[in-house]
C-alpha cells in the first residue's frame, strides 16, 4: 500500500492509499470519491506530463509519499 | 484550508475500494521479505556446498599427485642402489652394455618404421593425378627437375587439386614475365583492335587479365608418364577464330516456313545490306551461269542461255532500272539551299528586266515632261533659260568644277576679268534700269519743253515699248547663242567662247563657278525690285508735275488779281486737287498690295566680315554689357580668323607663297625640267657654268648665285618665295653626281595677312 498526496493549488489536498498495481483511473475514482468532484473531470499532472488512465501508478513510478497535481476541465 | 487533508482510513478505503471492484489493499509486504530471506538462506548453503566439494576434490587431487609422483621414484636409489646389489665394476659395465644393447635394437626399429612409412606413401602410384605448373617443352629431357607443391589457400572444402612447379623454372618465368613488361606493349592502341575483330566483343581492360599461366601445365599419369592435357588448349585456339569467317557454309540448307530468332535479326536488318547480299547473289548467280558456259555442251539450251544471258548481265546498268525512283542526290539539305539560291538568282534577272524596261518608259515620259516645261519657261525670255535647259538635256549641272585648267584660270587674270565679267553681267541684268534711267532724263528734259502729261505719258509708253523690243531682242540673240552653244557642246564640255557673245561669256562664267546661276527667286526679287523702281520713278515725277502745276496756278493768281470767279475757280481746282490726291492714295495703295520687302539684317564686325547669328549675339551682348571677352579668347578668335582667311586665300593647286608657279617659271627661263639646289653633301648651289665645268665653286660665285635667283624670282612671282640651300655636312666635298633638289620656305605669310586684321577706325 502506498499513500499518495494530490493537490489542486485551490484548497483540496487529498491523501489516498492506494495500491501501486492500480491505474491511474483507479486512483482518480479514490480521489473522486474523497473529493466529491467526477472522477472524468479530474487531470492528474506531474509538471507538464500528464497521467493517462490505462496506465499503472507503478508503470509511471509513483511511489510512496509523492506529491501529485489535481487539475479539473 | 491548504493545510488540510481529506484522508481516509485503510478500512474506509477498503470499503471503496470494494465497492469500486478493486482488490481490497495488502496493508503489509512481510510474505514477500520471508520468501527472500528463505531464498537467501538456500543460496548461501549452496556455495558453502560447493565450496566444501571443491576443497574435497583438491585434497583427492592432491593426494593422486603425491601417488604418482611416489610411483615415479620406485626404483632404487643412488643410495639404494649399493645397499640392494655388489659394488661390481664388472657387473656394472655388464648391465650397461645390455642397455646400450636395448637402446640400439629400440632406434633400429624406429628407423625401420620410418622406412617403412616413406615407401609406403610415395610411389609413383601416388602422384596419379598431381598436374605439373609448367610446359612439358620447359621440362628438358634427361635433366633432374626438383618438383616441390605449390602454395595455396588451405580451405575447408578442398576441392583444389595439389599443383607441383619447380623453383628454378618459376623463377625464369617470372624474369621473362618481368622483361615482357619492360618492354610495354601498348595498352590503349587504336578504337578498335585486331582483338576485338576478331572476338566480336572486347573484354573490359582484357590486358589486365593474364590467363596463360593456368592453362599451362600437365597432369602426371601414375605410371610416372605424362598426361597432356593441351587438348584444353586446342580448344581455345579454335575459339580465337570464332570470330573469323567460317567458309565451309551448309548450301543444302532446308527451307523453312518460320525463321529462327538468329534469322530474324538478320531479317530485321536495313535494306541497305540486303541490297548488297542480293547483289553479290546476283554475281554469284552470274558466276554460276559462266560457269555452266565454259562446262555445258553447245546445245540448243545453251545457246538460248548464252543469248538470254547479256541481258541480265547487263542488269547492272542503268537500262532496265527505273531512273527517275533513283535518288542521285546525297545531300537534300545542300540541294535544297542551291535550288534556293538559283530561284533568287533568276528572280532578279527577271526584275532587273523589268526595272530597266520600267526606267526606260519613265525617262521617256519625264523627257516629254521636260520639254512641256521648257515650253511654258520660254515665256520667261531670261538668260538663265538656256542654262537651265542645257542642264536639262545634258544632265549637267553648273557646279563648281575643279580641274587644273579651270584653278589655272581662276588663278591668273583673276579680277580684272572678272569685273569686266560682272559688268557685262549688270548691263544685261539692268538693261531695264539703263532704259529707265534714260527715260528720266528724257521726260525731265521733256518736261522742260511741254507741259502735256499725255505727251510724257506717250513717251513713257514708248519708250516701255522700246526696252521691250531690246528686251525680247536681246532674248532672241540668247536664244541663239544659247543653240549654237548647245550644237558647240559635246560629251565633254567644251569651253564657250567667250568672243561668241554675252551669253557665251555669261555661261562660261557660271561654268567655271565665278557666277553662281541665278535662281528663281532672284529673279523675282528683281523684278520687284524694278517695279518699285519704276513706281518710284513715275511718283517723282507725279510730284514734278504737281508742283509745276502749283506753281503756274499761282502766277495765273498773281497776274489776274482776286475776284469772285477766281475763288470759284480756285475752288473746282482744289476739288481737283483732292479729287487727284485721292487717286494718287488708291494707286499708292495698289501699289503697296504688293509690296514684300526682302528683309535682311546682316552684321558686320571690325574687319567687315559679316557675321553668323551667333557671333552677332556676342558682338550685341558684349556691346550692351560693355565687356568683352578676355585677352585669351580674343587672340584665339583672331587666329582662327586668320587661319580661315589663309584657307580662302590658299589656291588647291600652289602653297600659299606660289613656289610652283615660281619654279616653273624658273625652270622656263633656265630650259630645264628641274632646278638644281645642291650637288652632294656640299651643301651649296652651283651655277650653271659650274655644273656645266664641274669646277670647284667658290663663295663669291655662290652667293651671286643666289642672289641672281633671288632677283629672278622676286621678278617672276608676286608671292615673295626664295630657295634656300640644305645644309647637310659642309665638310664633305666628295659625290658631285649626286644631286639634291629641296624647296625651302620663307615665311612671310604672317606679315602679309596680319594688316587685314588691323583694325578699321
Amino acid at each position: 500500500m502506498i499513500e499518495i498526496i494530490v493537490n489542486d493549488r485551490l484548497g483540496k489536498k487529498v491523501r489516498v492509499k492506494c495500491m501501486p498495481e492500480d491505474t491511474i483511473g483507479d486512483l482518480k475514482k479514490l480521489i473522486a470519491a474523497q473529493t466529491g468532484t467526477k472522477p472524468e473531470k479530474i487531470i492528474l499532472k506531474k509538471w507538464y506530463s500528464t497521467y493517462k488512465d490505462h496506465i499503472t501508478l507503478d508503470d509511471y513510478e509513483i511511489h510512496d509519499g509523492m506529491n501529485l497535481e489535481m487539475y479539473y476541465c | 484550508m491548504a493545510d488540510e487533508e481529506i484522508s481516509l482510513s485503510i478500512e474506509e478505503t477498503n470499503k471503496l475500494r470494494i465497492s469500486l471492484g478493486l482488490k481490497p489493499l495488502s496493508v503489509d509486504n512481510e510474505p514477500k521479505k520471508a520468501s527472500a530471506e528463505d531464498n537467501y538462506a538456500k543460496y548461501k548453503d549452496d556455495l558453502k556446498k560447493t565450496e566444501e566439494a571443491k576443497k574435497i576434490q583438491e585434497k583427492i587431487q592432491r593426494s593422486r599427485n603425491k601417488r604418482e609422483l611416489k610411483k615415479k621414484l620406485s626404483g632404487k636409489g643412488l643410495s639404494e642402489l649399493g645397499e640392494d646389489e655388489d659394488d661390481d665394476a664388472l657387473a656394472w659395465i655388464k648391465r650397461q652394455k645390455k642397455r646400450q644393447k636395448e637402446l640400439a635394437e629400440l632406434k633400429q626399429k624406429e628407423l625401420e618404421a620410418m622406412d617403412n612409412e616413406v615407401i609406403e606413401e610415395y610411389k609413383s602410384e601416388n602422384l596419379k593425378g598431381l598436374k605439373v605448373g609448367h610446359d612439358i617443352s620447359e621440362i628438358e629431357a634427361g635433366e633432374e627437375e626438383i618438383l616441390v607443391l605449390k602454395d595455396a589457400m588451405i580451405t575447408e572444402d578442398d576441392d583444389v587439386n595439389d599443383e607441383l612447379i619447380s623453383n628454378r623454372l618459376t623463377e625464369k618465368e617470372k624474369l621473362q614475365k618481368n622483361l615482357e613488361l619492360k618492354k610495354k606493349r601498348n595498352v590503349y592502341g587504336g578504337v578498335y583492335d585486331d582483338e576485338e575483330a576478331l572476338f566480336g566483343k572486347k573484354k573490359i581492360l582484357s590486358q589486365y587479365d593474364n590467363d596463360d599461366d593456368e592453362n599451362k601445365g600437365f597432369i602426371l599419369n601414375g605410371k610416372g608418364e605424362v598426361f597432356d592435357t593441351s587438348i584444353h588448349r586446342n580448344d581455345e585456339q579454335n575459339g580465337l577464330k570464332k570470330g573469323g569467317l567460317d567458309l565451309n557454309y551448309n548450301k543444302m540448307q532446308e527451307i523453312k516456313d518460320y525463321y529462327t530468332k538468329d534469322e530474324m535479326v538478320s531479317f530485321k536488318k536495313p535494306k541497305k545490306k540486303k541490297k548488297k547480299k542480293h547483289s553479290r547473289k546476283k554475281l554469284e548467280d552470274i558466276n554460276d551461269d559462266l560457269m555452266d558456259i565454259d562446262n555445258g555442251e553447245n546445245t540448243m539450251e545453251s545457246s538460248s542461255q548464252s543469248e538470254i544471258k547479256p541481258v541480265e548481265k547487263y542488269s547492272y546498268s542503268n537500262i532496265t532500272t527505273n531512273i527517275d525512283d533513283i535518288n542521285f542526290i546525297d545531300d537534300d539539305e545542300l540541294q535544297i539551299a542551291l535550288s534556293k539560291a538559283r530561284r533568287k538568282k533568276t528572280k532578279k534577272l527577271v526584275k532587273s528586266l523589268k526595272e530597266t524596261v520600267e526606267d526606260v518608259k519613265q525617262e521617256n515620259l519625264k523627257e516629254k515632261e521636260k520639254e512641256e516645261n521648257d515650253n511654258e519657261i520660254e515665256n520667261e525670255n531670261d538668260l538663265s533659260y538656256d542654262l537651265r535647259r542645257k542642264e536639262e538635256t545634258e544632265g549637267v549641272k553648273f557646279i563648281n568644277e575643279v580641274s587644273e585648267t579651270s584653278e589655272f584660270i581662276r588663278n591668273i587674270p583673276t579680277l580684272p576679268l572678272l569685273q569686266r565679267q560682272n559688268q557685262n553681267e549688270k548691263s544685261s541684268h539692268t538693261n531695264n534700269n539703263d532704259l529707265i534711267e534714260k527715260e528720266n532724263e528724257m521726260e525731265l528734259e521733256s518736261l522742260h519743253d511741254s507741259n502735256n502729261e499725255d505727251d510724257i505719258q506717250e513717251q513713257k509708253e514708248e519708250s516701255l515699248e522700246e526696252g521691250e523690243k531690246m528686251e525680247s531682242e536681246h532674248g532672241e540673240d540668247t536664244n541663239e547663242q544659247s543653240t549654237t552653244s548647245n550644237t558647240g557642246i559635246a560629251a565633254l564640255e567644251e569651253e564657250p567662247l567667250i568672243s561668241s557673245g554675252m551669253a557665251a561669256t555669261v555661261s562660261l562664267l557660271l561654268q567655271k563657278g565665278i557666277v553662281n546661276p541665278v535662281t528663281k527667286e532672284e529673279l523675282e526679287k528683281e523684278k520687284l525690285q524694278l517695279e518699285k523702281e519704276k513706281w518710284l520713278n513715275e511718283q517723282k515725277i507725279n510730284d514734278l508735275i504737281k508742283e509745276r502745276r502749283k506753281q503756274k496756278d499761282r502766277d495765273r493768281r498773281d497776274r489776274h488779281g482776286r475776284s469772285s470767279r477766281d475763288r470759284d475757280r480756285d475752288r473746282d481746282y482744289d476739288r481737283e486737287d483732292i479729287y487727284r490726291e485721292r487717286e494718287r492714295a488708291r494707286e499708292a495703295e495698289k501699289k503697296f498690295k504688293n509690296y514684300k520687302p526682302v528683309v535682311n539684317i546682316e552684321y558686320h564686325d571690325e574687319f567687315g566680315r559679316t557675321l553668323t547669328q551667333k557671333e552677332a549675339f556676342r558682338q550685341l551682348s558684349h556691346k550692351f554689357h560693355g565687356k568683352t571677352s578676355g585677352k585669351l579668347k580674343t587672340e584665339k578668335r583672331l587666329k582662327k580668323l586668320e587661319e580661315e582667311l589663309k584657307l580662302k586665300q590658299m589656291s588647291s593647286t600652289d602653297t600659299p607663297l606660289g613656289t610652283v608657279s615660281a619654279l616653273q617659271e624658273k625652270t622656263k627661263a633656265m630650259g630645264s625640267a628641274h632646278l638644281v639646289l645642291s650637288i652632294g653633301n656640299r651643301g651649296v648651289l652651283p651655277s650653271d657654268n659650274d655644273i656645266a665645268n664641274l669646277q670647284p665653286r667658290t663663295d663669291v660665285k655662290k652667293k651671286s648665285k643666289e642672289t641672281n635667283s633671288n632677283e629672278s624670282l622676286g621678278t617672276s612671282s608676286t608671292q615673295q618665295s626664295s630657295f634656300v640651300t640644305s645644309l647637310n655636312n659642309p665638310g664633305n666635298t666628295n659625290a658631285p653626281k649626286r644631286e639634291k633638289i629641296t624647296f625651302g620656305l620663307k615665311r612671310k605669310a604672317e606679315q602679309e595677312i596680319n594688316p587685314v586684321f588691323k583694325k578699321r577706325e
